[in-house]
């Protein structure tokens, strides 16, 4: 086996340092049979051979995690998504999710309360009831005109509608986001 | 592609199964597995995988080994063959692989 070949077997074992020198030598041995079997039965050259066994580093490592699972290797990059992934979770858990949830509910139900309100409205203009006890509170007090009066009304209906129902579109939107990326998370 | 990562899958969950059918037929040394399964691209690996897996039944003793000297000084290869214990936990594999082929066909019928 020539220089090349020994360097490359060499490397491997000094990625398997820590493992017993019975195992060790195992290891080492197997492997320098089936280079020998890569030359003689494939005639593959050096530079294939490594191609095809890997960097010593990976070669080595797969003994150690036994790569078949999912790779069970911490890399310090996960360790900073899980710490930016629950970082931001908190974040949106503390301040969005209940502020857009809040909105969103009591907006709509709001939009529809006042839509009511508009109806009672015409309501308490065509039977003359602007005086009474409970009715007279519902609308607005600043005009008389009716057509104001409803319009206002209707456009207040509207307007609490749609930042309502927006607000809701966000809030699925930011928890769907945070469901795929605890997601992708779990792959690691 | 997502069919990529669902094959690798496939082949990650099946490739023991396979390696364990054979050292079930006849005793087989870590190179020639690559070998045979080179010619089923759905199984193929490289031996950065599959050494590391034959290892790991070694240890879980549903393997045993042995090296054998080759004729033409060339170095003794490591041979596996199955062990009582690997034995058993194949015909575990093979009704689990049934159900499953047969859970498939069940829905594919539907």
């Amino acid at each position: 086996m020539d220089i090349e070949l020994k360097t490359y077997l060499e490397n491997i074992e000094k990625y398997l340092r820590h493992i017993d020198i019975v195992e060790r030598t195992d290891i080492i041995e197997e492997i320098k049979s089936s280079i020998i079997d890569m030359k003689n039965t494939e005639n593959l050259t050096n530079e294939q051979i490594i191609n095809r066994l890997g960097s010593p580093k990976e070669l080595a490592k797969g003994y150690f995690t036994e790569n078949l699972q999912k790779s069970k290797s911490v890399k310090l990059i996960n360790v900073f998504n899980i710490i930016n992934f629950y970082s931001a979770i908190s974040l949106i858990t503390l301040i969005v999710v209940p502020t857009l949830g809040i909105i969103s509910v009591t907006f709509i139900f709001s939009s529809f309360l006042t839509l009511l309100a508009s109806i009672i409205v015409i309501f308490k203009h065509l039977f003359n009831l602007e005086n009474h006890y409970i009715l007279a509170n519902i609308g607005i007090s600043w005009t008389n005109n009716i057509f104001v009066e409803f319009s206002i009304c209707i456009l207040a209906s509207i307007i609490l509608y749609i930042v309502g129902k927006y607000s809701w579109k966000l809030l699925i939107k930011y928890i769907k986001t945070f469901i795929i990326k605890k997601h992708n998370l779990q792959k690691f | 592609m997502n069919i990529e990562e669902w094959k690798s899958q496939i082949k990650r969950g099946t490739l023991e199964y396979c390696i364990l059918v054979m050292i079930s037929k006849k005793s087989y040394y870590g190179y020639e597995i690559i070998q045979v399964l080179e010619s089923y691209p759905v199984v193929s690996a490289k031996e950065s995988t599959i050494y590391p897996l034959l290892r790991r039944l070694l240890k879980e003793e549903f393997l045993t080994s042995f090296w054998q000297e080759t004729s033409e000084g060339l170095p003794p290869r490591k041979y596996y063959t199955i062990t009582e214990k690997g034995k058993e936990y194949l015909n575990l594999m093979n009704i689990e692989w049934d159900n499953l082929s047969n859970t498939i066909l069940e829905l594919k019928g539907e």
